[in-house]
């Protein structure tokens, strides 16, 4: 783990100190480079020129909504995004992802679970080494999916999806008519120990259907209910 | 000669004669006592107009006070400006009770200042008219000694004034106005109208009769004994007297003393019966033409409608009085204003609308005694006083009534009680039965009342319903806030327990991690945090359990006679050493000890300092002050110079809050809520002062709180919450209420 996480810089949004000094300590201790931040404005302003590849982002900060500040960190960068919060309730885990968390954690936390989450998401969420041998090109209707180059064209146009959203569309996309249950997308997105998060894929459904579905249009990812998805066949 | 000289001329006083300035003096009050606008009483006769010397004229003859005061053509030779004045002057003479005799030929001066006109011809009396009844046509006529026209022409015309006049004239009138026609059509000038009124006959307006007569005939019983006019009433058929002293019983001997030789009574018969009689008294014997018993009858008609114009224009007017009334009652009741001021208006518009001496609207709730919600009284407020006297009076026939009756909103008279005639409504309201009463000194009340309270006692029910609907809404929405409140409360709660498990949990995992080896320095650093966080949170659940304690009113007080001066050095001393240089503690020489649980109110100061000293900047002075407050209570005051309290805290100092600060000691925001349960407890009181700078919390502790035998006292620790619901039933030592509520 330690050799895959090397060169990684991570940024701490979180005003107890005592939570910074656990963080920190054990990122540290795993080769990561830490910037911490207890304010919202600072954090933003550290996304920009410290360029992290991951965030764990406290919820409740004084003087900012933690909401708030992860839509202003997804508005302006594709980084990894966890958010590590005391707020246990499904609602606000299924608005962090709304507004473009990777992930979600509840305080408390053991060291173990968070590090294993920080590896799933930067795994999930790092460009894919290039030089691939795998069919490149999926075109679905007006909709040009670039495997290799891990972008996507509508009508010719770029749509720009974070990391988790290609590797769903990815998962989606390659398996063209199949039923993808919500444990095997879990799986193979997020990563094992995500099986039951189902939440996760409802949410970035969602959002990959606002980003490329037509209103009124033939939909490009079907719902099974209570089984899982299924992306539109040949 | 002056003005002065000819006003007082043959009646100066000696001092006149002696002083010029006397008589001018005199001669300027006469004339402005009469009004009259000449001011120079030096001016000569002779620069007068002949106006201004009619007015000097009268002024003079009114100088002598005289009762009667003749004139003689006063503004025949005057222009029209010196007429006005003059006449003027007249009206204003005779306003003051001088009897002023006008001989003249100007028939208009004669009705506009006359109240009795005596024709002479030929220095005989021709006539003597009352000018309210006659028509001046009918004075010309009696002036040039014609005979009053008869004819057809002049009977139509006539009537064709009457209608003119009849639709110009006030209601009140149009009877005396028909009757003077009638009188002149028939050159007749004794007439009268009765009208029926319950069993009786009522004299409605007349002309020309003696005072004997006026008097005996101002009622009459329907029947022979009502004489000619009774008798015409019984019948419906006109009855003709030819001989009053013969056929006037019972009133034969008032016709011989009142010179009534013959009459004529014909009744007014409408659609629906009997309208009046008009009575014609003769001075001479013998019966009527057949044209003018048919004169009667034509005006008889005339008299008819307008007898039913005034009985329409009169329900119209009540009819509309009634639509006001509800209109009002309604406006007011769904109006802005709340139902329970409301109330009270639209009971006044009901009790002006139904011409009630008194209304009010009693509810009895839940079937109890009726209480009052609201009543008025005749002339509004005035009267309060005088009503707040009868309430009993009307509970106890609310009470009575609505125990015996259906709440149909139906009224009912209730027999006369109290001196007054009720109306009685009874409704169901969500409160309870309810009533609506009105009462009337004066007389039963009418049908429309009936139908007025009925609909009042409608809008009174839903005004009712509105106030209860109102009322749960309102219920609703505070437990609703509740309800946010408490989850806000345990969101809260939720993050202030996880944040030190969090740094506890992931500390020790990160100690137990195989594969990683820290440094003694860090190894070091996360046990001490351990250890810390874990205090922290344990007082936490301290805080938490104190506070549900208090809130589930089962907190158990270990009192004992406590020294308020230690107890708040022992506080003091559990803050840092650093701050406890800024704390100052003065206690006054006589304060008592008091019985009170030394530990708990302890941790009261140690929350109330600790405030004080860690929301300010380090070294701001906190005081302390302990004394008597009035018969057996002691204040105990913390006092710091600080910033002051948030706007959120002191809008509400005792809910549970959220703390800001993390990295504090203390726990989840609960301490001031905490406190103040703990001092009510004692039977006390906690509560923020107003202070310019700073912020200032008084303690309010009685010296000895009820003394019951506590838990500990009893050796009975283990019984829980019975036991300490037993204390709660008997005051004191648990606590009441609920603390941030």
């Amino acid at each position: 783990m330690a050799d895959q996480v090397a060169k990684t810089r991570a940024l701490v949004v979180e005003d107890d100190p005592n939570i910074v000094d656990l963080i920190r300590s054990n990122l540290t201790v795993r080769g990561f480079d830490t910037v911490v931040s207890a304010d919202g404005s600072r954090a933003l302003q550290l996304l920009d020129t410290e360029e992290p590849d991951i965030v764990l982002l406290d919820l409740m900060l004084p003087e900012v909504d933690g909401f708030e500040l992860c839509r202003l960190m997804r508005e302006r960068s594709g980084v990894a995004i966890i958010v590590v919060s005391a707020r246990g309730g499904e609602r606000d885990k299924v608005t962090a992802l709304n507004m473009g968390a990777d992930d979600y954690m509840t305080k408390p936390f053991s060291i173990e679970e968070l590090l294993a989450r920080i590896s799933a998401t930067l795994r999930r969420t790092r460009p894919a080494p290039p030089g691939d041998a795998a069919p490149q090109l999926i075109d679905v209707g007006e909709l040009r999916i670039d495997l290799a180059g891990e972008q996507v064209f509508r009508r010719g146009e770029r749509v720009h999806l974070t990391p988790t959203e290609f590797a769903l569309l990815r998962e989606l996309a390659t398996h063209r008519g199949k039923l993808l249950t919500h444990a095997h997308l879990l799986r193979r997105v997020w990563g094992r120990g995500y099986e039951t998060e189902t939440e996760y894929v409802r949410v970035y459904v969602r959002r990959l259907r606002a980003k490329l579905e037509d209103d009124g249009g033939a939909p490009l990812i079907l719902t099974q209910p209570r089984a899982g998805y299924r992306f539109a066949p040949d | 000669m002056d003005i002065a000289s000819n006003l007082l001329l043959g009646r100066e006083r000696r001092r006149h004669l002696m002083s010029d300035i006397r008589l001018h003096a005199d001669a300027s009050a006469v004339l402005a006592a009469l009004g009259i606008p000449l001011t120079d009483t030096a001016r000569g006769i002779r620069s007068l107009s002949g106006g201004q010397r009619q007015l000097i004229a009268i002024a003079r003859a009114m100088a002598g006070e005289p009762t009667l005061l003749l004139l003689d053509e006063p503004t025949a030779s005057l222009s029209i400006r010196y007429a006005a004045q003059v006449e003027e002057l007249i009206a204003a003479l005779r306003d003051k009770a001088t009897t002023i005799v006008i001989a003249c030929h100007d028939i208009d001066l004669m009705f506009r200042l006359a109240d009795r006109i005596v024709v002479l011809r030929h220095g005989q009396v021709a006539a003597e008219v009352d000018p309210a009844v006659v028509h001046p046509d009918d004075v010309v006529a009696l002036l040039s000694g014609q005979e009053i026209d008869t004819s057809p022409r002049r009977q139509l015309t006539r009537l064709h004034g009457l209608t003119g006049r009849l639709v110009a004239a006030d209601p009140s009138s149009s009877l005396s106005l028909i009757l003077s026609a009638l009188g002149a059509a028939l050159a007749s000038e004794r007439l009268c109208i009765h009208l029926p009124v319950g069993d009786e006959l009522a004299c409605a307006a007349s002309i020309g009769l003696p005072d004997a007569l006026l008097a005996r005939w101002a009622s009459l019983p329907v029947g022979a004994a009502g004489g000619p006019a009774g008798l015409a009433a019984a019948t419906g058929r006109p009855v003709i007297v030819p001989d009053a002293r013969d056929g006037w019983a019972p009133f034969a001997g008032l016709a011989a003393a009142t010179g009534v030789e013959s009459s004529w009574s014909v009744p007014v018969l409408a659609r629906d019966g009997l309208t009046g009689v008009i009575t014609v008294l003769r001075d001479a014997r013998g019966e009527p033409e057949r044209d003018q018993l048919e004169l009667v009858t034509v005006y008889g008609g005339y008299a008819a409608s307008a007898i039913e114009r005034d009985r329409l224009l009169d329900e119209v007017t009540q009819r509309n009085r009634v639509l006001e009334t509800i209109r009002e009652v309604l406006e007011t009741l769904a109006g802005p204003i709340p139902v329970s001021e409301g109330l009270g208006l639209a009971l006044q518009a009901l009790c002006d609308g139904l011409q009630a001496d008194e209304v009010a609207l009693l509810t009895s709730a839940g079937g109890g005694a009726p209480v009052c919600r609201g009543s008025a009284s005749r002339g509004g407020s005035q009267l309060r006083a005088a009503r707040i006297r009868n309430d009993d009076h009307d509970k106890a026939l609310a009470g009575e009534i609505l125990s015996g009756q259906k709440l149909n909103g139906i009224a009912r008279q209730v027999p006369r009680r109290n001196g007054l005639w009720h109306l009685a409504v009874t409704f169901a309201a969500p409160a309870g039965p309810s009533i609506l009463l009105a009462g009337w000194r004066s007389g039963p009340p009418s049908a429309e009342a009936t139908v007025l309270v009925e609909d009042a006692a409608h809008s009174f029910r839903l005004a009712l319903e509105r106030e209860q609907a109102g009322i749960a809404l309102a219920e609703a929405a505070a437990l609703r806030r509740s309800q946010e409140l408490q989850r806000d409360f345990l969101s809260r709660l939720s993050h202030e327990l996880r944040t030190p498990l969090t740094a506890i949990r992931g500390y020790a995992t990160s100690l137990l991690q195989p594969d990683v080896t820290w440094d003694a320095e860090s190894q070091q650093r996360f046990l001490a945090r351990i250890a810390a966080e874990a205090t922290r949170l344990g007082r936490l659940v301290d805080d938490l359990l104190d506070f549900s304690v208090i809130e589930l009113g089962i907190l158990r007080l270990h009192s004992d006679w406590c020294d308020i001066k230690l107890m708040l050095a022992a506080a003091a001393a559990c803050l840092p050493p650093a701050s406890a240089a800024a704390i100052e503690i003065a206690c006054a020489a006589d304060l008592p000890v008091i019985w009170a649980d030394h530990d708990r109110l302890e941790q009261v100061f140690v929350n109330l300092i600790a405030n004080a000293v860690g929301h300010n900047p380090a070294g701001t002075p906190v005081r302390v002050a302990a004394g008597r407050a009035g018969r057996g209570m002691v204040t105990i005051t913390v006092t710091d110079e600080g910033v002051g309290l948030p706007a959120d805290v002191a809008a509400a100092p005792f809910e549970p809050r959220r703390v800001r600060n993390k990295a504090r000691t203390a726990g989840a925001g609960l301490g001031l809520s905490i406190a103040r349960g703990i001092v009510i407890a004692h039977g006390g009181s906690l509560e923020v002062l107003p202070s310019a700078i700073g912020s200032r919390f008084a303690v309010r502790l009685p010296v000895e709180a009820m003394r019951v035998p506590t838990a500990h006292e009893n050796g009975d620790t283990s019984s829980g919450r019975r036991a300490a619901s037993d204390h709660r039933s008997r005051k004191g030592v648990v606590a009441r209420g609920r603390p941030g509520r």
